[in-house]
């Protein structure tokens, strides 16, 4: 899995954020803003990748056990699919 | 062909529409002595040519096609389909040039207004200049600027201001233009002022901006920095290009520090300015 093309991820004043530009920027009029978490998970989703992977690097960056981490990923997945923002 | 400048951006730019623009223009109007930036026009045209490759993106009447160079967008004609506008500019938009068939005849000069602010602020932002979606009234030397959805009575508080405090002057009504320039930000006119045509053409430093929505009693919300940052996104003009989208978000980077934003439920009595007024000046003036 992988995040769709035509999102910026940028900090801003300390804030995570996430926009969309060209094609995504007509369809999705929004804003996304992301916890440090949703930012890494961010990140390595922006080449294709497996849940594996990305348990990985949260379990490496953060100090979190591999349930809770399994669990924020879910989460955060699951929002991703429902606002249509995976390949 | 006529030279506006706005802030630093000179533009060349030469409209076929009675109105709109042709009434604010002229307050923004410079010799031509030498280039300009940026350079506008609108043509008439029999036919409108259409780019052979296949759309980047298309809606139902509308096809965008984009090269290395720039892009192009057509409009089509919803009852035959028939191509009736062409927009073409090149990405540092040197050359911006408007083309219509006699369909526009009637509405040029409002066609023209959408396109050429959608253009120019674009233009803005690549000179550093954010277009905020706000009546911007200057009091006191220093700039106000009520930002909300269309609707919500940004106009309405800027005139209960102009009834309170005659001095009340208003700088643009419609979209101003936002510019950090050593540490301060400052508010620019621009002759894309809205319906109204209310604008003048000024440089004030920016004392506060008020996100407002519509509430019986008059109450001041401070806002987390999340929510500046939402509010801000929402109501500044959004570029689909992804280096205008940067300068964009660095642009909010370096306002939110500085800038006194808060959120204003209010109604639309002259309560609403005395208890904006005690919150920004504290009672003195």
């Amino acid at each position: 899995m992988k995040i769709k093309e035509g999102y910026l991820l940028r900090e801003v004043a300390g804030q995570f954020l996430v926009v969309p530009v060209g094609n995504q920027a007509i369809s999705f009029n929004g804003i996304i803003t992301l916890n440090k978490t949703g930012k890494v998970i961010w990140e390595v989703l922006q080449k294709d990748t497996s849940k594996a992977t990305i348990l990985e690097t949260l379990l490496d960056r953060f100090d979190v056990t591999p349930e809770q981490a399994s669990q924020d990923i879910d989460m955060f997945l699951s929002t991703l699919q429902k606002h249509q923002l995976l390949e | 062909m006529k030279r506006i400048r706005v802030g630093d951006i000179v533009l060349d730019i030469e409209l076929l529409g009675k109105g709109y623009l042709q009434e604010t223009i002229p307050a923004y109007e410079v010799p031509i002595e030498g280039d300009a930036h940026h350079t506008i026009e609108s043509f008439m045209v029999d036919e409108i040519i259409v780019p052979n490759e296949d759309p980047r993106y298309q809606e139902p009447h509308k096809k965008l096609y984009s090269s290395e160079n720039g892009e192009v967008i057509i409009t089509f004609d919803p009852k035959n389909n028939h191509p009736i506008q062409r927009i073409e500019y090149d990405y540092q938009y040197r050359h911006v040039q408007l083309s219509f068939t006699d369909r526009y005849s009637q509405d040029l000069a409002e066609i023209e207004y959408l396109w050429t602010g959608i253009l120019f602020f674009e233009i803005a932002l690549l000179h550093g200049y954010s277009a905020l979606h706000a009546s911007a009234i200057e009091y006191g030397h220093e700039a106000i600027l009520f930002s909300a959805p269309s609707g919500t009575g940004k106009s309405t508080q800027a005139r209960l201001w102009k009834t309170v405090y005659p001095q009340v002057e208003t700088i643009n009504d419609d979209k101003p233009l936002l510019k950090v320039e050593h540490g301060q930000v400052y508010v620019y006119g621009s002759p894309w002022s809205g319906k109204d045509l209310v604008n003048q053409n000024a440089k004030v430093p920016l004392k506060a901006i008020v996100f407002l929505r519509q509430e019986g009693n008059n109450t001041i919300y401070p806002l987390t920095t999340q929510q500046k940052i939402i509010e801000l996104y929402r109501n500044t003009y959004r570029p689909r290009i992804s280096k205008l989208a940067e300068i964009n978000l660095s642009m909010m980077n370096q306002i939110l520090p500085i800038v006194v934003i808060i959120s204003y439920g209010c109604n639309m009595t002259l309560d609403a300015v005395f208890t904006l007024h005690n919150y920004l000046y504290g009672g003195t003036r």
